[in-house]
């Protein structure tokens, strides 16, 4: 991670980490929710990178979020049910890897779609583990306070933000951008498709998981259509597209203005199905008039401010490679 | 003489049709082999079966002797074997340096990338000029220049280039034959495959002339050049 970078991290999470003393109950739960959407973004981000797009993170999201919780349970230890949330989330992300990282592209997302879905029926039926349709409490015992998980979960999105901004400059980062760009090439170089992907989907899963098992016990309550929710999917891309895809500070920026929007919008309109359609209309205005997410837009007006000429090509960020 | 590449009777078939047919060729240490055909004829299934790209069906692909077959493309490119992918297959949003580094993938120490990178500006200076540009933007005989700088990137001992002529003008196309004769100086084995045969052959040592997946004829480029058959086909004379 470059310098500049790491200032920018250290001075963003300082900000959010002052958060609690605002003393707000309101914005605590704002800050939980800001960060869990982080944290999804920049880890569905991650997988993009590597060219996998994933329609069903609410897969790593769900197993997660039961390995945590029952876990959390036994032991009435929030850090033992985060670790076991991101180990299980883990071990879905390696264990779908194996089966569909080789699948191109179209194939890959409606695979991963299917996975979450599947999941949600496997949650109903192994109701001894899950406790089935009628749900599961978790045990007021190992329930942190508000303040507690949100600065869990903001540790958990600025490790994600971590990971991804040291993997980029690295030859795993260059291996997953060499597959997206272009696959045929990456491989005549004797970069080995399978491996890097499903790393990349393992890394993308993990703190998924985490993130899951704060969320699970935040709710305190937790059943399979919760658990596998398609939103978790949908929240994780609109975030990391609105925000601006393949770049480290998109799916950040994504995370935190869909966060706000969703707030304002819900507010405004209050009845759930308003909110969502001007939510839904505002985010296709954005992909229509920013193709390259808000951290385009915002590169953009940083050049023609400096009165750079545009780049050559000019292409925008998220038709890169995603014609192949 | 051991070859440096021997192809014995590789099979290759893809679904509903056969692409390569019980071929045979072999490159020596050194040489400069072309291989000609119409479009079809199997020269591209050839050099994927060699890079690990396709498995034959049936046959054996030795590099010096040891049968490689069936090995996995970055076991291959550690032998030291790189392929020139036709229609150049760069990474267009990354910059004509990103480009070239990740031909070295491979290769380590990574301490020898710095002294790859600088022997293919060596040979192409222009894209020492452009290093930051990015590679989508680039005229098509600079893109084939990364293709071929970027393959070089692995320091191979053997190079296979796939139609490297294709689309461009003619004044650049003997640039780049140019440039293949260089990098044989450079201790470096070749083998071309060409829809110009005229190019080729007046470059290659010998040649080897497909069609429909099977070896029909081959010999020194010379006397390919002079054969009915060649002349005929390819030369249109």
């Amino acid at each position: 991670m470059s310098r500049a970078g790491a200032v920018w991290l250290v001075a963003g999470l300082a900000v959010f980490a002052l958060l609690p003393l605002a003393g707000s109950a309101y914005l605590l739960d704002l800050g939980i929710r800001a960060a869990t959407t982080t944290v999804l973004a920049v880890s569905w981000n991650l997988a993009a990178s590597a060219g996998l797009i994933s329609l069903g993170h609410a897969a790593f999201w769900g197993v997660g979020a039961y390995a945590g919780a029952l876990v959390a349970g036994r032991t009435h230890s929030v850090t033992l049910g985060v670790l076991a949330g991101v180990a299980a989330a883990l071990a879905v992300g390696l264990l779908l890897g194996v089966v569909s990282v080789r699948m191109r592209r179209f194939y890959f997302a409606i695979a991963t779609l299917a996975y979450a879905e599947a999941l949600r029926v496997v949650a109903i039926t192994f109701s001894g583990v899950t406790g089935g349709s009628v749900g599961l409490f978790v045990p007021p015992a190992a329930l942190p306070g508000p303040r507690a998980l949100y600065y869990g979960t903001l540790a958990l999105a600025a490790g994600c933000i971590w990971l991804s901004a040291a993997l980029a400059p690295r030859r795993i980062g260059a291996a997953f951008l060499a597959l997206r760009d272009n696959e045929t090439a990456a491989v005549s170089l004797g970069v080995n498709p399978f491996r890097y992907r499903l790393l990349a989907l393992a890394l993308s899963a993990a703190p998924v998981g985490g993130a899951a098992t704060l969320s699970a016990m935040y709710s305190a309550f937790l059943d399979p259509d919760i658990a596998f929710d398609a939103a978790v999917s949908i929240e994780a891309q609109i975030a990391a597209i609105a925000g601006g895809v393949y770049t480290l500070t998109g799916p950040v920026l994504g995370a935190l203005v869909v966060t706000a929007f969703a707030e304002v919008s819900r507010q405004s309109f209050g009845a759930q199905s308003a909110s969502l359609l001007v939510f839904g209309a505002v985010l296709v205005l954005l992909i229509l008039f920013l193709p390259g997410g808000l951290a385009g837009g915002a590169a953009r007006l940083v050049r023609r401010r400096r009165g750079d000429t545009p780049e050559p090509g000019g292409a925008p960020e998220v038709s890169r490679g995603a014609e192949r | 003489m051991r070859p440096l590449l021997a192809v014995r009777e590789i099979t290759v078939r893809y679904v509903g049709s056969v692409a390569l047919d019980r071929c045979s060729m072999a490159v020596g240490a050194g040489e400069i082999v072309c291989l000609l055909g119409a479009n079809g004829a199997g020269k591209t299934t050839t050099l994927q079966a060699v890079a690990g790209l396709v498995r034959p069906d049936e046959g054996v692909v030795e590099l010096e002797g040891v049968a490689v077959t069936g090995r996995r493309t970055e076991d291959i490119v550690a032998l030291g074997v790189a392929l020139v992918p036709e229609g150049r297959q760069l990474f267009p949003s990354m910059t004509v340096e990103e480009n070239l580094d990740l031909g070295a993938f491979l290769l380590r120490p990574r301490a020898r990338r710095a002294g790859a990178r600088a022997r293919v500006f060596e040979l192409f200076p222009r894209l020492g000029e452009r290093r930051r540009q990015q590679a989508g933007t680039l005229s098509g005989g600079e893109q084939q220049m990364v293709a071929i700088g970027r393959a070089l990137m692995s320091e191979p001992r053997f190079l296979m280039l796939d139609e490297p002529s294709l689309g461009l003008a003619p004044l650049v196309v003997e640039q780049v034959f140019a440039t293949i004769g260089r990098i044989r100086q450079q201790g470096v084995t070749i083998l071309v495959v060409e829809q110009n045969a005229e190019q080729a052959l007046a470059l290659a040592d010998r040649g080897y002339i497909l069609e429909t997946g099977r070896v029909v004829l081959q010999g020194a480029a010379a006397d390919l050049a002079r054969s009915d058959l060649v002349r005929r086909a390819f030369l249109g004379v």
